[in-house]
């Protein structure tokens, strides 16, 4: 008989960006929560580039910030240089992104869980997961201890089962120098999951005293450069203020020799060398990768990156290989200003396990295990920011399946969040997967400047938001509606094209004015709260096209309202390809809408579902 | 599958053959408690047999032919039984099979279950019902090529475009830091304007697609007495107006509807428009203008034997703005009219009287209604096509004045794009609304 020790609301397995937001959110909606990680000192490892944000992914941060979360307090306390990626075009699409400095920023993290009331950090490998009667009652670890718990929230990254690849050299971990966990797959394999394998990359950390930056671009941060948290100083604002102190980031490109190297020693790369069976990222590919895609693409830009304040590593964005590391030496010393450069960590290719996330219902919980959650690249997403966007939602429900309460989840049209979600459960993965603005059918309303007034609510009904701080929120919010209001029923005449005509100030910044050119030109007071300025010209700005929008997807919506009961037999259902049935039985979508974005529902089956439900006819 | 349906699949009357057809769960088994055969029922054969009815008595003799999913007109399992066409021994064999579980077919709701079973998609549908009415050759070769799905064929390519398109701009958008491969403005627009032609090339085939399906309407205008009735018949081939040399002998309106090389047109002989005091000639008169206001063409019809009078430039005036073709009759009787005073026009010499220039009027007519009835024009839209297309069309239009004049961002300008792609998937049935479906499929027969 196993030695129990202790007993859990919630067990989260591993300690990266998803376990920790997923400890921290059921920590703090008051599950005894107990973190299990291999090492303690890695809690918040940057694994590969040392950035936070970018297009979508910095929206999601911002998203978990509303939510309560820590990666955006995290990065704005760490970060060593901040932009606003896509100033060149709308709001919308916009989307912060930051330098790290990834000591600190692990450090950081690893203060942050420690001094969590309700959380417990163990350094011990669950191996196994027990359940009874389809519901999970404990874990247990590689020493033969027992744990109780009432949720489990699996968050292994890429170390189930993890092999890395140089050339031909394979070497079994979770990242380089660190040990893979393996116990797990057999507890998948028992229970029937099925277990797939996906590959990553990272580059090569160069030497900074080794590299010519005399001739190379220099890419510097933004001034004010913007935050990611809404409760960083200045707290009610998305912007640092002016004249932060920042590192640059420098610009070089791949030259025909580098090609010409890659191009001699393909078939020594894991991937084409026949090693790595496992699915890489389309989206964040290999430099071999790029050069056998792009063909005719004669340069490659590569963005180099210092991966902190008191380190000389930096890492070289664009550049990740599975080359034996002879060649990337060669490979690496053919780009302008790394002539002479010396690696003092290769590039690596990973190679782990991954369970579908078809697996799952949006709420992360397991179809097949109550009380058994997964988030992460352990659902076959890639980047941080998704995998922390996981970890919350994952975390959450853990606590309130822990606590006998109903789940929550996110919905498409308010949160990026929920695309994804939405995306990995009812679509599933064929490649590692990455969020883009264009998922979602509602962008022009889920922005970055909104996410706290999305989400405040949620936040706040889960206790992870303070009172004070929603009522913040609130207060905006209302100074934002009565200022719009305002600018809707004042009328000024503006001449257009030789006539003159009367316009609501409102209408203005549909027609590229700003609160500034308003101000100036007619007279009008302009709110003084920052924040409330910023979001009363976007919001303006933006509110006849998401009229529109929402009625593009007024269709969709009629669809994701409609919702599927349960207990569905879909054998009774006429009309239904066998094919169709066979894949709405496994996915068990909750909604038309989910339904409808399976691969392989025809808009027939769609018609046919409707007319069951009784909505058609 | 869905619950069994039945429906008489042939016209009522008496006829040598009548066909009751089945769609559904357990159809086979439903007909074969009524219809026993010697051999066991093998899909797609033609098996012999005797129909009884619920008491045991025989009803009829006939032959069975079992579909079964999903290969079959509606994708479930069928049956069709061919049975001597009396109404009585049908209507029978419908209420024994009513009885017995199977409900009666709505109109349509055959090829509603082939779209919904994925058979079809929406124009295909829709070419079932426009072959079944079509009334003359042409209707049926056009509606045949849409059932092969060859407006399908032109639509989906120009949404492929915008769905081409669409990725490029989002490209665009999403790897901001990494620098792909994106399209310039002109080339954005000429993909734009690339759809919008293959939409135009579409738009100009809705006149000819109406007149194929609803028919052409031809008035047939003139002063009185230039032969209007003679070129009615002339255009008929059958003498059907009365002709006299009294002027009037028309008093109201005639109307008779013939095939112009497959086009269906409707030709209305009007009574001459005239100042007149005769009560009943007014009446006329008053019900000719009515009908030259709602025709789609006008054969204006002068005497070329005579001067040209105040009358004929008045109802030239009249006319002049509408499509029309203006008509020298009786140019037998050699030309003293001064055609001049029609310059620019078309003139068609004919004598109605000889049945010359008959023939190049004919082709006058189709030219003008714009029915280019060569080879390779496959499909002409319909009015639902049509309005679709002309909405996306004009979305594309909104599209591009603000992508190249206002600088409209990327995630703005998307919307039209999307909106024009949603169009065009409307049209393929990819993307419907229950309105949609139900009134597309209440236009069928019952039994299709």
């Amino acid at each position: 008989m196993a030695w129990v020790v202790d007993e859990f609301d919630v067990v989260v397995i591993g300690g990266g960006h998803a376990g920790i937001e997923a400890a921290l959110a059921a920590a703090r909606m008051g599950a005894k929560t107990a973190m299990f990680v291999l090492n303690a000192d890695t809690i918040g490892q940057m694994s590969c580039n040392p950035a936070i944000g970018g297009i979508a992914k910095g929206i999601v941060v911002r998203e978990i910030d509303a939510l309560g979360g820590e990666m955006g307090k995290a990065i704005d306390q760490t970060g060593i240089q901040f932009k606003m990626l896509n100033t060149r075009k709308g709001k919308a699409v916009q989307s912060p992104r930051a330098q790290a400095d990834k000591k600190r920023y692990r450090e950081y993290m690893k203060k942050v869980c420690e001094n969590q009331e309700n959380l417990y950090i163990k350094q011990e490998e669950v191996v196994d997961i027990i359940v009874k009667n389809n519901q999970v009652v404990g874990v247990r670890t590689n020493l033969g201890v027992e744990y109780k718990t009432k949720a489990v929230v699996v968050t292994t990254g890429t170390f189930l089962n993890g092999v890395i690849y140089i050339g031909d050299k394979m070497i079994p971990g979770g990242r380089l120098g660190e040990p893979r966990s393996e116990g797990l797959s057999d507890f998948y394999r028992r229970f029937d999951f099925p277990l797939i394998r996906f590959k990553t990359g990272t580059p090569a950390r160069l030497d900074k005293r080794t590299i010519d930056f005399s001739a190379l671009e220099v890419a510097p941060g933004d001034d004010p450069p913007p935050k990611f948290s809404f409760w960083t100083e200045p707290v009610g604002s998305y912007w640092f203020p002016k004249g932060k102190e920042q590192v640059n980031c420098w610009i070089t490109y791949t030259t025909p020799k580098t090609h010409e190297i890659i191009r001699k020693n393909l078939h020594r790369t894991a991937l084409y060398g026949g090693l790595i069976k496992g699915i890489g990222p389309r989206y964040c590919p290999s430099i071999e990768d790029k050069i056998v895609k792009f063909p005719d693409k004669e340069r490659h830009q590569i963005f180099l990156e210092p991966e902190g304040l008191d380190t000389i590593e930096i890492y070289p964005n664009g550049l990740s290989t599975s080359l034996p590391e002879e060649v990337q030496w060669e490979m690496y010393r053919s780009i302008p200003g790394l002539e002479n450069v010396v690696l003092i960590r290769p590039a690596y290719a990973i190679e782990y396990d991954v369970v579908p996330p078809t697996e799952l219902y949006p709420t992360l919980e397991t179809k097949k295990i109550r009380g058994l959650f997964h988030a992460g690249n352990f659902n076959g997403t890639t980047g941080y920011e998704e995998a922390a966007g996981q970890g919350i939602v994952a975390g959450i429900n853990a606590a309130l399946r822990a606590f006998g309460k109903e789940p929550i989840y996110l919905r498409r049209d308010e949160s990026y969040i929920g695309v994804m979600i939405d995306d990995l459960t009812t679509k599933g993965v064929t490649e590692p997967y990455r969020l883009f603005t264009s998922r979602s059918e509602y962008r022009l309303y889920i922005r970055q400047d909104n996410a706290i007034l999305r989400l405040a609510k949620l936040g706040r009904e889960l206790g992870l938001l303070s009172e004070e701080q929603y009522k913040l929120v609130k207060e905006l919010e209302r100074e934002i509606e009565k200022w719009k209001e305002f600018y809707k029923s004042e009328r000024v005449s503006v001449a257009v094209g030789g006539d003159t005509r009367s316009y609501s100030v409102a209408t203005l910044m549909t027609m590229n004015y700003t609160l500034d050119d308003v101000k100036e030109k007619f007279g009008y007071e302009v709110p003084q709260h920052p924040y409330v300025k910023e979001e009363v010209e976007i919001q303006l700005k933006y509110e006849p096209y998401i009229e529109r929008e929402r009625k593009l997807n007024e269709k969709l919506k009629k669809l994701e309202d409609t919702k599927i009961p349960p207990d569905i037999d879909y054998d009774k259902i006429p009309g239904l390809t066998k094919e169709a049935r066979e894949k709405l039985k496994k996915f068990k979508p909750i909604t038309v809408g989910q339904a409808s974005r399976i691969d392989g529902i025809t808009p027939a089956a769609i018609t046919a579902l409707l007319v069951y439900l009784g909505k058609l006819d | 599958m869905r619950e069994p349906i039945v429906a008489i699949a042939t016209p009522y009357g008496e006829s040598a053959i009548g066909i009751v057809r089945l769609s559904g769960k357990g159809v086979l088994d439903l007909v074969k408690k009524f219809f026993k055969t010697k051999r066991e029922i093998k899909p797609r054969y033609a098996h012999f047999g005797v129909l009884y009815d619920d008491k045991g008595e025989e009803l009829d003799e006939g032959v069975l032919i079992y579909y079964k999913a999903p290969h079959s007109y509606t994708g479930e399992d069928m049956v069709e039984l061919n049975l001597h066409g009396n109404p009585r021994i049908l209507k029978r064999a419908l209420e024994l099979f009513v009885n017995a579980g199977a409900r009666l077919a709505e109109p349509g709701e055959f090829t509603k279950r082939a779209f919904l079973n994925g058979k079809l998609d929406l124009t295909q549908a829709e070419a079932v019902a426009e072959l079944i009415s079509a009334k003359t050759e042409l209707a049926r070769k056009v509606a045949l090529k849409q059932l092969h799905g060859e407006l399908s064929k032109h639509i989906r390519p120009l949404r492929e475009t915008l769905l081409e398109l669409l990725a490029y701009v989002e490209a665009d958008i999403e790897f901001a830091e990494e620098d792909i491969p994106t399209l310039t403005k002109e080339q954005v627009i000429q993909m734009v304007d690339k759809v919008i032609e293959g939409i135009n090339e579409l738009l100009k085939t809705a006149k000819t697609g109406k007149f194929i399906r609803e028919g052409v309407k031809l008035a047939i205008v003139g002063r009185p007495n230039v032969g209007k009735s003679s070129l009615f018949n002339a255009l008929l081939k059958e003498e059907r107006a009365i002709v006299t040399d009294i002027a009037g002998t028309t008093r109201d309106f005639i109307e008779e509807t013939l095939q112009i090389k497959g086009v269906p047109v409707r030709l209305v002989d009007t009574a001459g428009i005239r100042e007149t005091k005769d009560l009943v000639e007014r009446i006329g008169v008053e019900r000719s203008k009515q009908k030259v206001k709602e025709a789609d063409l006008i054969l204006f019809v002068i005497d070329a034997s005579q001067e040209i009078t105040e009358e004929d430039l008045r109802i030239y005036e009249e006319i002049k703005e509408k499509d029309h073709i203006v008509v020298a009759n009786k140019v037998d009787l050699g030309i003293r009219a001064n055609l001049e005073k029609f310059k620019g026009e078309k003139i068609v010499k004919v004598s109605a009287l000889k049945g010359t220039g008959l023939e190049e009027l004919s082709e006058e007519i189709l030219k003008k209604v714009g029915a280019n009835l060569e080879e390779s024009v496959n499909i002409y839209i319909s009015v639902r096509h049509e309005t679709l297309l002309k909405k996306a069309k004009e979305v594309l239009e909104r599209f591009k004045e603000e992508f190249r004049e206002k600088d409209i961002s990327p995630e703005i300008a998307m919307l039209d794009l999307r909106e024009a792609s949603d169009y065009l998937g409307e049209i393929l049935g990819e993307i419907t609304t229950e309105d949609l479906l139900g009134k597309i499929f209440s236009t069928f027969c019952i039994g299709k």
